[in-house]
């Protein structure tokens, strides 16, 4: 980022390799559209770039990045909300991330019947779970579970108390849970627009 | 099962299980909540129910930036760039005239700062650092002993050999904390100091400072107390391992640790310490681990040949069903064969292959740990035998390692392991199966989780010789193998060379 300081265009290049599949994961599954996602990202990084002189040398990089991911997320999420146009995640399909390992575990445990379910249907399950959530708790999510940062991290990128973020990812597993563990455990399909649903309503109720 | 956040004690009690789960816990409120997962099986359970559903978050797709987005992206800052400097090259006549200015008015505002920082703090901190530098640096160890007295008890139990710890590590620890301990090299050493040890040094300097006076005191007197007694080269020697050896300890330990008295606290220690080294000792190369499944392979060919002949329409039936498997035809051998078979065809030859203080090591093991010991071998020497006696990858995304590991956990451990390793967070059931796998026992000791369950999974895991009763758990199995069998009970091999 220093480079990037000093006006290097090669660096920022690479700065730019190494973060934008993150940038974009982060945004389409904040946003749910594909494009939007490609076009927020491209205006963070052209913010990023923007900003560079206010870089302070020694701040973490990735928080300084993510902080400016979440306003423009929320802008772009303000303007969505305002000609409701908000959806579900989207539904493209990808290549299982997951440790097998753990998978494999819990279906022996016979506490869940990863075995028997659809690995596609489990993935419509997931994304319907992470569009429930209000827009901060989801990105509190994001955050904590694809890119590592801490609560104080997080914190920081969203302009909140350690302990607020604490009582939001808190609140966030919480509904994950509700509508995951009953899939989980039995298998019964959540649908989109019931229990998902009210359950989006229950979290914007919450939204402080 | 599922609960949603209350406005009652059950939201504090989510945030304790999720907190603990990212690990944002402090240490004491960590044991805290171990404590109450051994304890409350409802606790564990909503803690798997969370974890349950924060794994499946891992099937969410990942998504890939398009190819020509970089390039896209490019362009767009190249041609804000060049426009940012036309901008600036208009501008340059004023700027230039403004940045004068500025400068003036920088200077001087820097000289009268500095004048008024320098009368704020020249007499302090330096001074401060340089007396109390050898606390300061190593203030966390400081904080963990109140007299010097414990770290004579490690010493005397312990030694300076016995540390499970690399040498290079101790000595390079040593020459740094000589090097300090004399006040003339304080400044020089200083002055060397790497960027990051000085960002450590001056969070210590800041911790230091925040502490109480009277602790402060407290630990520059215990200072000069290890100085000023006859054996201080032994108890700094002391002192030096002992931080490195918590260093490795998980955080709830080093507190569970802390919070005992000193003298039960030092005698916990040096137990641990003395498990460790007979666990480490108990730990095979790659190369000794292929000489030792040479050398059972060839052992057990004999043993099965001899076996086959005289099976029971059952067991026949059973060894029928093994398919070659040879995870299933080593727990299937070892369960059918008489003890004075295994003590005469098996043991010595394969104890051979073991290094000398492995071999004691294992002597000295009770029956059911030389069993799980020999199992654990055979289990590593199998896996590094399909990688080619290399050692195998330990990414979490697959590898043969964890090909293996799921193998263990579905066909060999029973129920009570199963939901207790499950009860754990992630990483911490990852490293605590491995262990199990490679049959060494926990750290926490005999008291702690996980002492193995031996209750095998319905329908699957070791056959019907290793199976044991809850009263049977210090009793031999071939003893109930051969009251099935018909034949006169006999003591295990391994029971007749050491007593339990």
């Amino acid at each position: 980022m220093l480079e990037v300081c000093a006006d290097n265009a090669t660096a920022f290049e690479e700065l730019m390799g190494r973060y934008q599949n993150r940038v974009v994961s982060l945004m389409t599954h904040l946003v749910g559209h594909r494009d939007m996602a490609e076009d927020l990202a491209q205006e963070v990084f052209m913010r990023v770039y923007r900003a560079r002189g206010r870089y302070v040398p020694g701040a973490k990089f990735s928080t300084w990045l993510y902080t400016i991911a979440h306003n423009v997320a929320s802008n772009a999420l303000r303007g969505l909300s305002r000609r409701r146009e908000v959806n579900l995640v989207s539904r493209e399909s990808g290549e299982f991330k997951g440790n097998p390992m753990d998978a494999a575990a819990l279906a022996a445990s016979g506490l869940m019947p990863t075995r028997q379910l659809d690995k596609a249907e489990l993935q419509d399950v997931v994304k319907i779970a992470i569009a429930a959530l209000n827009e901060r708790q989801r990105m509190a999510v994001l955050l904590n579970k694809f890119e590592h940062l801490s609560y104080e991290e997080i914190a920081e990128v969203m302009q909140l108390s350690p302990s607020a973020v604490k009582s939001l990812l808190t609140r966030a597993r919480s509904n994950l849970r509700d509508v995951l563990d009953p899939y989980l455990q039995q298998g019964a399909k959540v649908e989109g627009n019931g229990e998902a649903a009210a359950l989006k309503e229950r979290t914007t109720d919450e939204h402080q | 099962m599922s609960q949603s956040p209350s406005p009652d004690g059950n939201s504090e009690r989510l945030e304790q299980i999720v907190a603990y789960l990212d690990g944002e816990l402090s240490p004491a409120d960590s044991a805290r909540v171990e404590q109450q997962l051994a304890a409350d099986e409802g606790f564990r359970e909503e803690l798997q129910s969370i974890d349950r559903a924060w794994v499946a978050l891992d099937e969410l797709p990942s998504t890939r930036a398009d190819d020509s987005f970089l390039q896209t992206t490019m362009e767009i800052v190249v041609d804000s760039a060049r426009r940012e400097a036309a901008e600036k090259t208009q501008a340059l006549p004023m700027q230039r005239r403004k940045r004068r200015l500025a400068t003036i008015l920088f200077g001087v505002s820097a000289i009268l700062l500095g004048m008024l920082a320098f009368r704020l703090t020249w007499s302090n901190p330096n001074r401060l650092l340089l007396n109390d530098l050898p606390v300061i640096y190593q203030l966390d160890i400081y904080s963990q002993f109140e007299q010097v007295n414990f770290l004579r008890m490690l010493h005397q139990g312990i030694g300076d050999q016995g540390w499970p710890l690399p040498k290079e590590d101790i000595e390079n620890q040593e020459l740094q904390l000589q090097l300090i301990l004399s006040t003339e090299n304080r400044r020089k050493w200083l002055s060397q100091m790497s960027n990051h040890e000085q960002v450590t040094l001056r969070a210590n300097f800041n911790r230091f400072r925040g502490l109480p006076p009277a602790e402060q005191v407290r630990m520059r007197s215990l200072h000069r107390e290890i100085d000023a007694t006859e054996d201080s080269k032994e108890l700094r020697g002391t002192l030096v391992r002992y931080e490195q050896w918590l260093n490795h300890l998980p955080a709830s330990e080093q507190y569970s640790l802390r919070e005992q008295p000193a003298a039960a606290r030092a005698h916990r220690v040096v137990r641990m310490v003395h498990e460790k080294r007979k666990a480490d000792a108990l730990q095979l190369t790659p190369k000794q681990l292929q000489q030792f499944w040479h050398k059972m392979h060839s052992r057990l060919g004999v043993l099965e040949r001899e076996l086959v002949v005289d099976l029971t329409d059952g067991e026949r039936e059973r060894y029928q069903n093994l398919n070659g498997d040879p995870r299933r035809k080593y727990f299937f051998l070892m369960s059918i064969a008489t003890p004075k078979q295994i003590k005469e065809h098996l043991l010595p030859a394969v104890l051979e292959t073991l290094p000398r203080e492995a071999r004691i090591q294992f002597e000295r093991l009770p029956t059911m740990r030389k069993r799980e010991q020999l199992a654990g071998w055979w289990r590593q020497a199998q896996m590094l035998r399909q990688n080619h006696w290399q050692e195998p990858g330990r990414n979490r995304s697959g590898g043969a390692l964890e090909k293996e590991l799921e193998a263990f956990f579905v066909e060999e451990l029973g129920p009570g392991d199963k939901e207790r390793l499950l009860a754990l967070p992630n990483d911490q059931m990852q490293r605590q199966l491995e262990r199990m796998y490679r049959g060494v026992p926990s750290s926490r000791g005999r008291g702690g989780f996980p002492e193995r369950d031996h209750r095998p999974p319905p329908g699957l895991g070791p056959p019907p010789g290793f199976e044991r009763r809850p009263q049977d758990h210090h009793e031999d199995d071939h003893e109930g193998h051969q009251r099935r069998r018909g034949r006169r009970p006999r003591r295990s091999s391994m029971d007749d060379d050491h007593p339990h």
